[in-house]
């Protein structure tokens, strides 16, 4: 996941933090949580976020601390560390960036960062920041490609009597990530995102997108796979030839990821009136000419306020279009092999789920967390539940 | 008599304790601004950071858990202080802006404010004295 601009980058921050120590002070603050969660059916097929049928304390939890230095009145440098239970509590600088404020509204960040590709994306692993267990997974599923290397520019301003808050980010990613039980290389260049959030008095929405030019090392196996599930065809190149008509039949570049474009959107309101709140958000993302389809997922979540106490039910849905429009070949027997291996992908990610979520808020900065959801599983029918508490700490 | 004295002197303690609960908004005495009630809430919510003469502005007042905080924190900001500090928390940790600085008592901002014209905090406005300028009482 380290790329040489992440180490020059790092470098960068490091000279910084020497040559300024003495003349600089460098705030420290963090935040983290602590989870501990149970599934209640190890044999189903459905989704229960990392938990199984024994009481796991890891999976969900993670500490960051964060380091910040003001060089003047214009740049400062920031570091994030962050050491997560999933990831075996390996350190990760999850942001190094220096901010560069152009003008008061205007700030520019150089380095380092977590990528928006949805509304909460940047701050999901701050529990505190929310008051859900975890942000629902249906779409902040915590991509590994969430944090890039590149440039952002954010800047807020007025419309009318609101606030709009725009984000600018260009950026690339070079690591792995897990598709079919396997770590695969990923390159995904190209990385450009943009969001806009408009919020007046209780009301608040946002949209964004990301597009990005995405290249996953699966394409030399899905050749292989194809010779060894139809018997007498052949791969030529990208050219598949059919053994009874010795013909070419299917171009594979329809299926590779190979530079191809996807594109990732998004849009949500928010309605915080009173003890009220209620948030809905929707995404949407496709690898265009590649035997991805297309991806969408949404959930509704209505919270009451009592106080030191939040109540919230979440409702999340994630599903997949199936239009299979890279299962385009001539001969049935190509077009079968490409519906199922992108079956075998997608049929078994769609499921939706129910959740009741409790914030108990035992002193400022510091939250307990109560959770009960079902999820339900389309392909199997099976469903499942996890119980999980926490506690959720900023300071 | 003494029972009238007595019910005046309690009378007035009360009082004075609600007048207290007044929180005053002040800037540095070479600060010229004028802000309303909008504009403060949008300056601690990070929303703009720089006073209208285009000087960059940095926020403080009181500990969170002092009654004049509470206080600014409902008629100014409209939010607990639980909801603020999560506000705040997803600023910090993205880059775009830091919470209001904390300081224990009313003198120390008061010093503060006086130290430095990019200031602009919250105090008890009983506690307001010469050394700066009050843009607006709550």
């Amino acid at each position: 996941m380290q790329t040489s601009q992440f180490k020059t980058t790092m470098l960068c921050i490091l000279m910084l933090f020497s040559l300024k120590v003495f003349a600089t002070d460098i705030n420290f603050s963090g935040y983290g949580s602590i989870r501990g969660g149970i599934e209640t059916d190890d044999d189903s097929a459905s989704p229960s976020f990392g938990y199984d049928d024994n009481v796991d304390f890891k999976n969900e939890s993670l500490f960051a601390i964060q380091a910040k230095a003001n060089l003047n009145d214009f740049w400062s440098a920031t570091l994030v560390m962050r050491a997560a239970g999933d990831e075996d509590y390996d350190i990760e600088a999850r942001w190094a960036y220096l901010n560069y404020q152009i003008q008061p509204e205007t700030v520019i960040t150089f380095g380092r960062f977590a990528l928006p590709y949805f509304r909460h994306s940047d701050t999901q692993d701050i529990g505190y920041s929310h008051n859900y267990t975890r942000m629902p997974i249906s779409i902040y599923a915590g991509q590994e490609f969430d944090i890039i290397e590149g440039i952002r520019v954010a800047h807020s301003t007025f419309l009318g009597d609101g606030d709009l808050t725009l984000k600018g980010s260009l950026g690339a990613f070079d690591g792995e990530v897990a598709v079919l039980g396997q770590q695969r290389d990923i390159d995904i260049n190209n990385i450009i995102q943009f969001s806009a959030e408009y919020s007046y008095e209780w009301f608040s929405a946002y949209a964004g997108v990301v597009s990005a030019e995405t290249t996953l090392d699966i394409n030399s196996a899905l050749g292989q796979q194809l010779i060894y599930t139809l018997t007498g065809y052949r791969v030529d190149g990208d050219q598949v030839f059919s053994p009874v008509t010795n013909s070419y039949v299917y171009n594979m570049q329809d299926a590779y990821v190979d530079e191809d474009d996807s594109l990732y959107y998004s849009a949500g309101i928010t309605a915080e009136y009173e003890s009220w709140i209620f948030n809905l958000e929707y995404a949407a993302y496709d690898i265009d000419d590649s035997l991805f389809e297309e991806n969408e997922a949404y959930y509704a979540a209505v919270s009451y306020n009592f106080g030191d106490i939040t109540l919230s039910f979440v409702h999340e849905d994630v599903s997949y279009s199936f239009d299979y429009e890279h299962a385009n070949s001539t001969d049935p027997n190509v077009n079968a092999f490409l519906i199922g291996s992108t079956d075998a992908l997608f049929k078994d990610d769609e499921y939706d789920a129910q959740g009741i979520h409790l914030r108990y808020e035992a002193h400022l900065g510091i939250a307990y967390k109560l959770e009960y959801t079902q999820t339900n599983h389309d392909l199997s029918g099976d469903d499942n539940s996890v119980v999980v508490a926490g506690i959720d700490f900023v300071f | 008599m003494y029972l009238y004295k007595t019910a005046v002197f309690v009378i007035f303690l009360v009082f004075s304790h609600f007048a207290a609960a007044e929180v005053a908004v002040i800037v540095n005495k070479g600060n010229s601004s004028e802000l309303n009630k909008a504009t403060i809430k949008r300056m601690y919510l990070n929303k703009i950071k720089a006073f209208p003469s285009g000087v960059s502005l940095k926020t403080a007042g009181l500990t969170a858990t002092d009654p004049i905080t509470g206080e600014f924190y409902k008629q100014v900001l409209g939010k607990s202080a639980a909801q603020l500090k999560a506000y705040w928390s997803k600023a910090l940790f993205t880059g775009v802006g830091v919470p209001p600085k904390e300081l224990e008592s009313s003198e120390a901002v008061i010093e503060l404010v006086k130290s430095d014209e990019s200031v602009i905090a919250f105090i008890d406005s009983a506690k307001v004295t010469e050394d700066v300028r009050v843009v607006a009482t709550f």
